[in-house]
């Protein structure tokens, strides 16, 4: 049988309202029935006495005179009481005198003591007087039988009334628990509905302003928060996968014009010209991979953690200069007029390089969108703080892409024809950039033909971040020399990596600029090496089968000065992150380039490592 | 039944039961004296008799022995002292005059006649000679006969409870 808690709510709230009909009716009417027998009992009790009365009063006669046949007929009177089964009389000293039976035997031999009211009969006593004085004794025994008739008959009825009032309590409960059941079986439906179609847009239907109704509304609104997270991660999974597209075509269409010019220069049979646009051809894709590969590395380090900025004094002026320098060339191909008005110096603190990408970003993005023989306008001008407003004649941009126009992955057309290439990620990561500085950057667009103003607002000071080091990064921070292939003269240099081509490519680079090399190809190849002949610059892979570099930075500082543990070394890695760096710089490296490096910049550094006197810093 | 057949067979029995009894008076006059004070507590009389003793007289001959006055002795009924007397002569101040089967009774209930006396008799057709009570024997045992409209002539007012006890007149019993 199933325990009471688990039944269904129905059942509960009717079995509760039977049970207390039946449990406050059984009481009211066991009580009433108790009164009425005790009343009963009374009333059986009086009336025997008044007969008592009687009978005794004229049976004193025929006892004084010894009558006993008008004795007899005196108590013969008492069959107007059908319940008295006998009436005795028995004289001064005891001996029987006079009876009337009926149902009864016989007359009990002796005068009963006293009366008794039992279980079966009255068995009712009394004197008889005659002119004042005791005469005999008079014996009454009284049926109960009608008592017991009347209880069953008066149990009966209420228990007949008893189930009527059940049946209509049970009537108008399964009528009432409508109010509170359905309520809650339309919960508990839309509830089951909903966790086995996993259709979050089923709503359970309030009925009332009770605590059900509550928790109806909250259910329901619940419902709706999870409707919205589904959604969100719907149309967060949709743009990934339209990012992956869009990544995968960004990151092959460079490699495609890579390996098509690469794979007909070893033909051998393009002329100079061909030959000289084929690798200007090939750079330029490797460059522009390169970028979007930043681009990504900037946005996971945007999405991971805070990018470091390295705040110094700079001119804002300067900044978008060397900006519009950089995009001059693609502006001057559209014949865009490029309008430009600054208040300078505008000078602030910030991360130069950082803002530089920043505005570089809208105004490729200016540029990019705005159609041949179009204008740009640069504004920028002191505002509390600096606002640049950069504003072009472009088709501007929806008023329904404009909420999402600075999130990640997102671009107003994200199909494969789309007119313009890039991963969505340019804006998000200015975005970033912006507010690590403390500014804000808006877009505004007076819809599709009315171009597109982009406004960047920063603060006149920057507060340098606690995240901020004191180390610059030394890649970003060397000049570019022409080849000289004397600046590495007399060094020795250690190259250890895995990879072949990577291997080959350093020594090559190294090799064309004077330095000794040696190569190694792991961790133990290197150490073995070092063993032998001792170098004057390590540049080591970290991300290595077996053991990476860390392991061999820290087993050389390990060693004393003369077992090569104050080599310099540079990490050369793909892992490009500013955390990677630090981790780098952590384990003991000096300085750490990202792959894919410039020779000139790699040769440099070694220069400067390997003659810290002529370096001239 | 005819009365006297009855009688017949009450004196047989009598005669049958009396020498079981102990000596001295029999069974029916023990029982008739018993009787007797007991009709005292069931009359009322007039009220100019409500003082002094209830006297009760028995004519001429008596055959009660001691029987009577050891029935009514330190008896009161109504407060009053109840006594016993033998008379020759009718007496007016007599309450319940018996007149045994032995005497006449005819002096004694002519002197009585209007008067408030319970007359008592013992012989058939007592009544009819203008007696208030006869007893008789039935099935062995003294019952009695009662005149209450005499009775009620004579300015005596017999309990219900008696009267329900007196056996019909000899009149209708013989009819």
């Amino acid at each position: 049988m199933t325990p009471f808690r688990d039944l269904p709510i129905r059942r509960k709230l009717l079995l509760t309202t039977l049970a207390s009909t039946g449990a406050a009716l059984l009481l009211a009417s066991g009580g009433f029935l108790m009164w009425d027998m005790y009343q009963f009992r009374q009333l059986i009790q009086s009336d025997v006495e008044a007969q008592a009365v009687i009978v005794a009063e004229n049976s004193g006669a025929p006892l004084e005179f010894q009558d006993d046949r008008v004795g007899s007929e005196i108590l013969r009177l008492l069959h107007v009481r059908p319940q008295i089964q006998a009436a005795c009389t028995y004289s001064r000293d005891g001996a029987p005198f006079a009876s009337y039976l009926k149902g009864a035997d016989a007359c009990p031999s002796t005068v009963p003591g006293r009366t008794t009211f039992g279980w079966r009969a009255l068995e009712f006593v009394s004197p008889i007087h005659a002119n004042g004085r005791p005469v005999g004794t008079l014996y009454i025994r009284r049926d109960l039988a009608d008592l017991y008739a009347r209880f069953w008959v008066g149990g009966g009825i209420l228990l007949g009334l008893l189930l009527l009032a059940i049946g209509a309590a049970h009537l108008t409960g399964t009528r009432m628990q409508r109010f509170i059941a359905e309520p809650l079986l339309d919960l508990a439906e839309t509830a089951r509905a909903i966790s086995t179609s996993r259709n979050y847009s089923l709503r359970a239907v309030p009925r009332s302003n009770d605590e059900i109704g509550v928790v109806v509304h909250s259910f329901n609104e619940m419902l709706d928060r999870i409707a919205e997270a589904l959604e969100r991660e719907r149309e967060v999974n949709r743009l990934k996968d339209e990012f992956l597209a869009t990544l995968s075509h960004e990151l092959r269409t460079p490699l495609t014009a890579v390996l098509g010019w690469t794979r007909m220069l070893r033909t051998g049979r393009l002329d100079a010209a061909m030959g000289a646009q084929a690798l200007e051809t090939i750079e330029r894709n490797a460059r522009s991979q390169a970028m979007l590969i930043d681009d990504l590395l900037d946005m996971s380090g945007i999405v991971s953690g805070k990018p470091r900025l390295h705040v110094h004094e700079a001119d804002l002026a300067a900044i978008v200069d060397a900006a519009i320098d950089v995009i001059r060339p693609a502006a001057t191909a559209k014949r865009l007029q490029l309008d430009v008005r600054m208040e300078r110096p505008a000078v602030t603190h910030a991360d130069s390089g950082r803002l530089q990408q920043v505005v570089w970003n809208l105004l490729s993005n200016a540029v990019k969108f705005t159609p041949t023989g179009g204008h740009v306008w640069i504004r920028l001008a002191r505002a509390n703080g600096y606002r640049l407003a950069i504003r072009d004649s472009g088709p501007g941009i929806d008023p329904t892409f404009l909420p999402y126009v600075f999130e990640p992955f997102r671009q107003a057309d994200g199909s494969t024809t789309r007119e313009h290439g890039g991963l969505g990620l340019g804006l998000a990561i200015a975005k970033q950039l912006v507010e690590l500085h403390g500014g804000t950057v808006t877009a505004h667009s007076a819809g599709r033909g009315h171009g597109a103003t982009f406004e960047v607002h920063l603060p006149s000071v920057v507060a340098p971040t606690p995240a901020d080091l004191p180390l610059e990064h030394p890649a970003a921070a060397l000049p570019s020399t022409p080849l000289d292939n004397t600046l590495l003269r007399g060094l020795h240099v250690l190259v250890v990596d895995d990879e072949a081509d990577a291997r080959t490519l350093l020594e090559t680079a190294l090799r064309e600029y004077g330095a000794r090399v040696t190569t190694a190809s792991g961790v133990a190849d290197a150490l073995g090496k070092l063993e032998q002949e001792l170098p004057d610059v390590v540049l080591s892979d970290i991300g290595m089968p077996n053991e990476h570099g860390y392991t061999l930075i820290q087993e050389l500082r390990r060693r004393p000065r003369t077992k090569g543990g104050a080599i310099p070394a540079v990490a050369v890695t793909a892992y490009a992150s500013v955390k990677d760096g630090l981790a780098a710089e952590a384990a003991g490296f000096q300085a750490h380039i990202a792959k894919p490096f410039e020779p000139a910049d790699v040769a440099s550094l070694v220069a400067l490592l390997g003659h810290p006197t002529e370096s001239g810093r | 039944m005819c009365g006297a057949g009855a009688l017949a067979i009450v004196a047989l029995g009598l005669v049958v039961h009396v020498p079981v009894q102990p000596p001295g008076i029999p069974l029916e006059y023990r029982v008739k004296a018993v009787y007797l004070f007991n009709f005292v507590k069931y009359v009322e009389w007039p009220s100019r008799n409500a003082t002094g003793p209830l006297m009760i007289c028995v004519a001429e001959h008596n055959p009660f022995g001691d029987a009577l006055s050891e029935a009514v002795r330190g008896e009161l009924v109504n407060n009053r002292v109840v006594e016993t007397r033998i008379i020759t002569n009718p007496d007016q101040a007599c309450h319940v005059m018996f007149v045994p089967r032995t005497v006449g009774s005819a002096p004694f209930l002519a002197a009585s006649r209007g008067a408030p006396t319970l007359t008592v008799g013992e012989t058939p057709g007592f009544i009819k000679q203008g007696g208030l009570v006869n007893f008789i024997l039935e099935e062995g045992k003294v019952r009695f006969v009662i005149d209450s409209k005499a009775a009620e002539h004579a300015d005596l007012r017999i309990s219900s409870h008696l009267l329900r006890l007196a056996r019909p007149p000899e009149a209708k019993r013989q009819s």
